[in-house]
């Protein structure tokens, strides 16, 4: 009988197309439904085949059953309840990465001020990269300032010494230095 | 030509009997919670037979009732002697006001039939 019952339910299952959660619901409920029904009719002892037509029978042909359950659950709930599982994990998975390289390879800015206008005007954004280390007269770098090192200001690069400071200008400002390791990178793109 | 009106007829009535089911089933689980074989027996049992629905069409109904929020699993339980789970339904307060509606659509239908029909 478990046999039979078990065959009829695969059926119905591969036809339904549920989420891992709603099969093993789904099933279980089928399941109990057929044993009770068996049960009651007294059908312990029957034949596989036999088995197997009262329980197409009692709830009528599986790929129509499996499929009337589909709907019924919803096609777009489904859907969506079988892809969360991959979908939360790709979508943690470029988090991580977009997190990684922000962190190690590049990072975006808005330009906020006018220490580096008319090449970066207040309100554009500019893509910074941070592994550069070699700079060239000219270059707009990204650097933490001293007295303010929570923050992030742009400035135009005049000379770069054999222990990789650089000595840098903004708008309104001498010429002073940024020490290497206050720099972030140097801007490589940008929305002007 | 008879064969193929019966089969119509035949249908028809599956049809409408299937139109009245999501009414009646939301009326058993409104009096008490049931679970799903219970359910069935249940209406076979209250309605003469004439409501002995194939659990194909009980099932999905219950399943689409519940993903609209007109019922919902009340408890689970073991059933005696072989452990496997029973699903207790019960009606929700929009499964109660979803009755509702469907009583007072019901009364009008017999309300007209039986003007019409004179029964």
């Amino acid at each position: 009988m478990q046999q039979a019952i078990d065959a009829y339910l695969d059926e119905v299952m591969a036809h339904a197309a549920l989420s891992r959660s709603d099969a093993a619901r789904v099933r279980a409920e089928l399941s109990e439904h057929l044993h009770e029904m068996l049960d009651e009719a007294g059908a312990n002892q029957l034949e596989f085949k036999e088995a197997l037509a009262m329980c197409a029978n009692e709830f009528g042909d599986a790929k129509e059953l499996g499929q009337s359950i589909r709907i019924s659950k919803g096609r777009v709930r489904t859907f969506i309840k079988r892809r969360a599982k991959r979908t939360l994990i790709g979508i943690g998975v470029c988090v991580l990465i977009l997190l990684g390289v922000r962190s190690t390879l590049a990072e975006a800015f808005l330009v906020a001020g006018s220490g580096v206008a008319p090449i970066l005007p207040t309100g554009s954004r500019c893509l910074v990269y941070k592994l550069a280390s070699n700079f060239s007269a000219g270059d707009i770098i990204a650097f933490h300032p001293a007295e303010q090192p929570g923050i992030a200001e742009l400035a135009i690069v005049q000379s770069q010494d054999r222990q990789g400071n650089l000595v840098v200008t903004r708008n309104g400002r001498a010429p002073f230095t940024v020490n290497r390791s206050a720099i972030v990178g140097r801007v490589f793109l940008n929305t002007r | 030509m008879g064969r193929i009106d019966r089969e119509g007829a035949t249908d028809g009535r599956t049809q409408f009997l299937k139109g009245c089911a999501r009414t009646l089933v939301l009326q058993l689980l409104s009096e008490e919670p049931m679970y799903g074989y219970e359910l069935s027996q249940a209406l076979a049992k209250r309605s003469q037979g004439i409501f002995a629905l194939g659990q194909g069409t009980l099932y999905p109904l219950l399943y689409s009732l519940e993903s609209k929020r007109l019922i919902r699993v009340a408890r689970e339980e073991e059933a005696p002697g072989s452990g496997r789970k029973r699903r207790y339904y019960q009606v929700t307060p929009a499964g109660r006001a979803e009755l509702e509606a469907g009583l007072m659509t019901w009364r009008d239908i017999a309300h007209g039939m039986r003007l019409v029909l004179g029964a």
